[in-house]
C-alpha cells in the first residue's frame, strides 16, 4: 500500500514536471473542451459584416450604406447580419486582427500557425497542436481533428509535427444522403459486401509466415481491425445528419456551409476536440458585392444556428467558436475595370468573431480608424488569438512542442514578441 | 590519365562490382554472426526494381515477359534498361524536387512559373547524367533570371533569404550536415535579389562590391580559404565542397542513393553525418564512395552496382538469425509505397488518375488527365490522398520529411475509400477483364498481373475459387479482387 502510494506520488511529480516542460497533454480544468473554427478561406471583407464604416459612403460601403444595430448597445455590423446582430450577446468581435500581410499563403501561414518569425522552421496549424495535445487521453474512435470537407494545402499544416495530427478531411457533400466520408462512410457499400471483402482478403494476403510477425505487419493487422471496428461501428451514424431533426436541419440552412456548420457540432459532441469548417470562395476580388449577398445570408443563418443550438444544448460554455480568414478585404471599394466593384486582399486591419469555451459574449475588442484602414485601438495579431484558444484549451501558451531534428522549441514563437504579439485577449475572458 | 584508363579497364574486367558490394556487407554480416536471406525471386525482384527505379509499378505485359524470359542475364538488362529510362528521371526529379523544396508557394514562394523552369533543368541534368560535382555546381554557381536560368532559384527557396539559412542549407544537402561552422555562411554573402519588369521575375545575383567579413576561412579538414572583394566568393567554397579529397560530399551522395534502394542509409538519417553517428558499415561507405569519384562522379553508375548486388536482390523473408537485423542489410527491409507510388500505382491499375490543380495564380490551372503524382514537380499542388500517404511537405530538406510510415488513416483509406472505390467502379481496364468472364482462370491471372505483377500460386487460385457460388466472373469478383489485392501487404509494401 505504502509502495503504490510512493509511486503513485513519484508519477505524479513527474507529470507534473512533464507538464511544466511542455510535454503533450490538455489541462484537465480547462474550460474549453472543443474547438471549431468557421474559416472563410479567401478573405472575408470585414466592413461588410462586423466594422461597417457606412458613413463612408459608396466609394467604401459599396451597396451596404446602411448597417444595423445589434443587441448589444452602439455595435453595429454590416445589413447582411440581422440574426447574428440579434443575438450578439452570445459572441465578441475582434475589430482590429493584424498582420500585414496581403499574400494568401503568407496570411493563411500567420493566421493559422500564429508565427510570424517565419524563421527556416514551419510551423503547426493549431488544430494540429490541439490534436497532438489533446492525444494522451484521447479515447474516441475518431480523429481529433476533422476539416468539413477539406482542409487548405497552401502551407504544410502539420509543420515539423507528425502528419498523423493533421485534420483527417472528410471529403464529400454533407448536403448528400448518404454524405460519403472517405473511408467510412462508402456509398453504396454494404455491410454484407465489406464483410464478404474482409473474408476475401484474409485468404490471400500472406507475404510469408515469417514477415508476418514483423513490426509493420503486426500494425497492418492492428490497424485493420480497428478500423473495421470504425467502419462497422457507430462513427458513421456521427456522420448521418438524417438523424437530426427536420426542423433543425432547416435552421442551419440547406447548403454546403449550414450543414457543415451541423456536422462540426455533431462531431464536437462526439468527442472531437477541433473541427475546421473550410468555407472556401470570399476571395472577391470581383461581383463583390453580389457575392457577399449570397454569403453573407448563409453565413448569418447557418453560424446563428449553430450558436443557438450548441447554447440550447450547454456546449457553448466549452465549445470555442472562431470566425475569420486569412485576413480582410480592402475597405476602399475597387470600382475600375477589371474588377469593377471588387474589394482586393488587405492585412492591415480585420474582423474576427470568436464566441464560447470561455470567450465572453458581447464585447468588442479593438478599434479601427474612420475608414477601417488602420487599427488605432488595441492591435490583435495571430499569436493572441491563439494564445487566448490554448489557454482556454488548456495549453500552455509559453510551452514548448518537440522538433525531430532541433529538440524542444516554442509552441508560438511570435507570442509575446514586439509587432508580432499585443497580449493575450484577456479581455475578452 | 591513359594508366587510369587502363586500371579501370582492368578491374571491370576482372571483378564485378556487385561482388565488391556483397563480399563487404558479407564480411560484416560474418563478423556479426548473422545469416543473410537468399536472393528473391524473380516476381519479386521485378517489382522491387521498378518500384525504387521508376516509381511504378510493372505493367501486366512487361511482368509477363520477364517472368516468362528464361534469359539468365535478365535481371541485369532490366537495370541497363532502367536506369537512365525518362521513368528513373521523373523519379530523381521527384527526389531532387524534395530536397530542393521546389513549391511555387510556402515556404519556397518559387511561383509557378519558376517551379517549371526549376523542373525542368533537373529534368535536363538527369537525362544527361551530368556528373554529380558537376550538378552541384550548376546549382551553387548559378545566377541569373527565375525563369530563364533555372538553378538561381536555389537561392530563391527561402522564406528567409540569409546567407545563414543558406549555408545551412548547402550543408545539408551536399554534406549532410545537420549544423556546420558559423564561418561558412561568408561565402554567401554577396548573394542578392532583384525584380525585373516581368511579372514574378526575379534576377539572383553576385554583389561584387560587398566587402567579405573575413579574408579567409579554414574549413573543417584543415584547408584555408580565401575571400575577396569583386570577386565571386562561392567559387572558392564549391570548388572545396566538390574536391575528390572531400570525401565526405562523395560519401552523402552514395549513401543517398543507398537510402534510396535499401530503405536505410549506411549512415542513417542519410543528413545526418557527424562523429556521434557513424556509418554502419564504413567500409562499404569508403568503397562506394571511391567508385563514385573514380568513375568522375557518374550517378547511374552508383546505382547500377548497387542494383547488381546481391545485397539489394535479397529477399525480405527473414531467418531466425537474421530477423532482428535492420542495420546490416542481411535481408531487404519493408517498404510501404511511397504517396506518389500508391497513388500512381492505383491510377495505373484502373487506368483512371487523380485530377490535379493549382490554385496559383487564379485563374486556377488544371493538369493534363493523365499526369502522375511523381511529375506534379510542385510541393503545391496537391490532393488528400498524397498528404495522407506522406508526401513530403517540403518545408526542409531532410529525407525523412518524406514519412512513410504506415498509420491508421492509411489503412482505412484502402479498406473503405470512396476514391478507391470509384476508380474500381469505372475503370475500364477492369471492365476488360470481366468482359472476358468465360475463363474463371483467366480473369484471375490477369487481376494478379495487374496488381501484384506476378500469377496467383495454385493455394490463391484455389481459395478465390471458393467464392465462385457468389460472383463467378461477375464485375463484382474482379473489383472484388482488385480491392482485396491492393489490400494486401504484397501490395502496400515493396518487399
Amino acid at each position: 500500500m505504502q509502495k503504490r502510494l510512493f509511486f503513485s506520488i513519484v508519477f505524479a511529480a513527474l507529470l507534473a514536471s512533464a507538464q511544466a516542460f511542455g510535454a503533450q497533454g490538455l489541462n484537465p480544468s480547462a474550460k474549453a473542451k472543443a474547438v471549431i473554427l468557421l474559416y472563410l478561406d479567401g478573405g472575408p471583407a470585414q466592413t461588410d459584416m462586423f466594422d461597417p464604416k457606412p458613413e463612408q459612403g459608396r466609394n467604401y460601403a459599396g451597396k451596404y450604406l446602411q448597417d444595423i444595430p445589434t443587441k448589444t448597445p452602439g455595435l453595429r455590423f454590416g445589413p447582411k447580419l440581422p440574426l447574428l446582430a440579434n443575438m450578439s450577446d452570445k459572441f465578441s468581435i475582434i475589430r482590429s486582427m493584424t498582420h500585414h500581410s496581403g499574400a494568401h499563403e503568407i496570411g493563411h501561414y500567420y493566421m493559422l500557425t500564429g508565427d510570424m518569425q517565419v524563421a527556416s522552421i514551419v510551423y503547426p496549424s493549431y488544430g494540429t497542436v490541439v490534436a497532438y495535445m489533446s492525444e494522451p487521453g484521447y479515447k474516441n474512435i475518431l480523429p481529433p481533428y476533422i476539416s468539413v470537407t477539406e482542409a487548405s494545402n497552401r502551407f504544410n499544416e502539420a509543420g515539423f509535427l507528425s502528419p498523423i495530427y493533421k485534420s483527417f478531411d472528410t471529403g464529400g457533400d454533407p448536403t448528400r444522403t448518404p454524405f460519403t466520408v472517405e473511408g467510412i462512410v462508402n456509398k453504396g457499400m454494404t455491410d454484407q459486401q465489406l464483410a464478404r471483402r474482409r473474408v476475401l482478403l484474409a485468404g490471400i494476403d500472406s507475404l510469408s509466415a515469417n514477415v508476418d510477425v514483423s513490426a509493420p505487419i503486426q500494425k497492418l493487422n492492428q490497424y485493420r481491425a480497428q478500423n473495421y471496428k470504425l467502419i462497422l461501428g457507430d462513427a458513421r451514424s456521427i456522420f448521418d445528419l438524417t438523424k437530426e431533426p427536420k426542423e433543425l436541419r432547416k435552421a442551419y440552412g440547406s447548403g454546403k456551409f449550414g450543414q457543415s456548420c451541423l456536422l462540426a457540432r455533431r462531431l464536437v459532441q462526439n468527442g472531437v476536440k477541433i473541427v475546421n469548417v473550410r468555407f472556401t470562395g470570399w476571395d472577391t476580388h470581383k461581383e463583390h458585392f453580389a457575392r457577399m449577398d449570397e454569403r453573407l445570408a448563409e453565413v448569418d443563418q447557418a453560424v446563428s444556428a449553430l450558436l443557438t443550438d450548441l447554447d440550447a444544448k450547454g456546449m457553448l460554455d466549452s465549445t470555442i467558436i472562431v470566425m475569420g480568414g486569412e485576413f480582410g478585404r480592402t475597405p476602399k471599394v475597387w470600382y475600375d475595370p477589371p474588377w469593377n466593384g471588387g474589394r482586393a486582399h488587405f492585412g492591415e486591419a480585420f474582423a474576427y468573431m470568436v464566441a464560447g469555451g470561455g470567450f465572453k459574449g458581447g464585447r468588442v475588442l479593438g478599434k479601427t480608424d474612420e475608414k477601417g484602414e488602420k487599427v488605432i485601438e488595441r492591435p490583435v495579431y495571430p499569436s493572441d488569438l491563439i494564445a487566448s484558444i490554448y489557454a482556454l484549451m488548456g495549453i500552455d501558451p509559453k510551452g514548448v512542442l518537440p522538433h525531430p531534428v532541433y529538440g524542444n522549441i516554442p509552441i508560438l514563437p511570435s507570442f509575446n514578441k514586439p509587432n508580432q504579439s499585443a497580449g493575450i485577449l484577456t479581455e475578452l475572458f | 590519365m591513359r594508366k587510369w584508363l587502363l586500371w579501370s579497364c582492368l578491374l571491370i574486367s576482372f571483378s564485378s562490382w556487385a561482388n565488391s558490394v556483397d563480399k563487404l556487407v558479407d564480411k560484416q554480416l560474418a563478423a556479426k554472426g548473422i545469416s543473410s536471406s537468399p536472393v528473391c525471386n524473380d516476381e519479386v525482384f521485378l517489382r522491387r526494381t521498378y518500384l525504387v527505379l521508376t516509381g511504378r509499378i510493372p505493367s501486366p505485359s512487361v511482368a509477363k515477359s520477364f517472368l516468362e524470359s528464361k534469359d539468365p542475364g535478365k535481371r541485369d538488362a532490366l537495370i541497363d534498361q532502367l536506369v537512365g529510362s525518362t521513368a528513373f528521371v521523373d523519379q530523381q526529379v521527384l527526389k531532387w524536387g524534395d530536397l530542393l523544396r521546389i513549391k511555387s508557394e510556402f515556404p519556397s514562394n518559387l511561383w509557378p512559373n519558376a517551379v517549371q523552369a526549376y523542373n525542368r533543368f533537373l529534368k535536363e541534368q538527369f537525362a544527361q547524367n551530368v556528373p554529380y560535382d558537376q550538378f552541384v555546381k550548376n546549382i551553387l554557381l548559378s545566377t541569373g533570371s527565375n525563369f530563364r536560368y533555372p538553378a538561381a532559384n536555389f537561392y530563391r527557396a527561402f522564406q528567409k533569404r540569409t546567407s545563414e539559412n543558406i549555408a545551412d542549407n548547402v550543408a545539408v544537402l551536399f554534406l549532410g550536415a545537420r549544423d556546420i561552422p558559423s564561418d561558412y555562411t561568408f561565402f554567401f554573402d554577396q548573394v542578392k535579389y532583384k525584380k525585373t519588369d516581368e511579372w514574378k521575375e526575379e534576377i539572383v545575383y553576385i554583389d561584387k562590391d560587398v566587402n567579405p567579413k573575413i579574408s579567409s576561412v579554414r574549413m573543417d579538414d584543415g584547408t584555408i580559404l580565401y575571400l575577396a572583394k569583386e570577386s565571386d566568393n562561392r567559387v572558392p567554397f564549391v570548388e572545396w565542397l566538390v574536391s575528390t579529397e572531400n570525401t565526405q560530399f562523395a560519401q552523402v551522395m552514395v549513401n543517398r542513393i543507398w537510402y534510396w534502394l535499401m530503405g536505410r542509409g549506411i549512415v542513417d538519417a542519410p543528413d545526418d553525418f557527424r562523429r556521434s553517428n557513424p556509418p554502419s558499415n564504413p567500409e562499404l561507405l569508403k568503397f562506394l564512395a571511391a567508385e563514385f569519384v573514380n568513375n568522375k562522379y557518374d550517378i547511374q553508375h552508383i546505382f547500377k552496382i548497387i542494383l547488381q548486388s546481391k545485397t539489394f536482390q535479397r529477399s525480405s523473408k527473414t531467418t531466425a538469425n537474421n530477423v532482428s537485423d535492420s542495420v546490416y542489410f542481411s535481408h531487404y527491409l519493408l517498404q510501404r509505397l511511397t504517396a506518389e507510388q500508391f497513388v500512381d500505382a492505383t491510377g495505373d491499375i484502373t487506368g483512371i488518375h487523380d485530377k490535379y490543380m493549382s490554385k496559383v495564380p487564379e485563374p486556377y490551372s488544371y493538369f493534363p488527365e493523365d499526369t502522375r503524382a511523381t511529375t506534379l514537380g510542385d510541393g503545391t499542388v496537391s490532393s488528400s490522398v498524397l498528404e495522407l500517404f506522406g508526401r513530403p511537405s517540403r518545408d526542409n530538406s531532410f529525407e525523412k520529411n518524406r514519412i512513410n510510415d504506415l498509420n491508421y488513416r492509411q489503412v482505412l483509406y484502402l479498406l473503405n475509400s470512396s476514391e478507391l472505390e470509384q476508380k474500381l467502379q469505372k475503370s475500364t481496364i477492369l471492365q476488360e477483364i470481366y468482359a472476358n468472364k468465360a475463363d474463371m482462370n483467366e480473369v484471375i491471372n490477369n487481376v494478379y498481373l495487374l496488381t501484384l505483377s506476378r500469377y496467383p500460386s495454385d493455394a490463391e487460385r484455389k481459395y478465390i475459387m471458393t467464392f465462385k457460388k457468389d460472383y463467378f466472373g461477375s464485375k463484382s469478383m474482379t473489383i472484388n479482387l482488385t480491392w482485396a489485392l491492393i489490400n494486401s501487404k504484397e501490395f502496400i509494401f515493396n518487399h
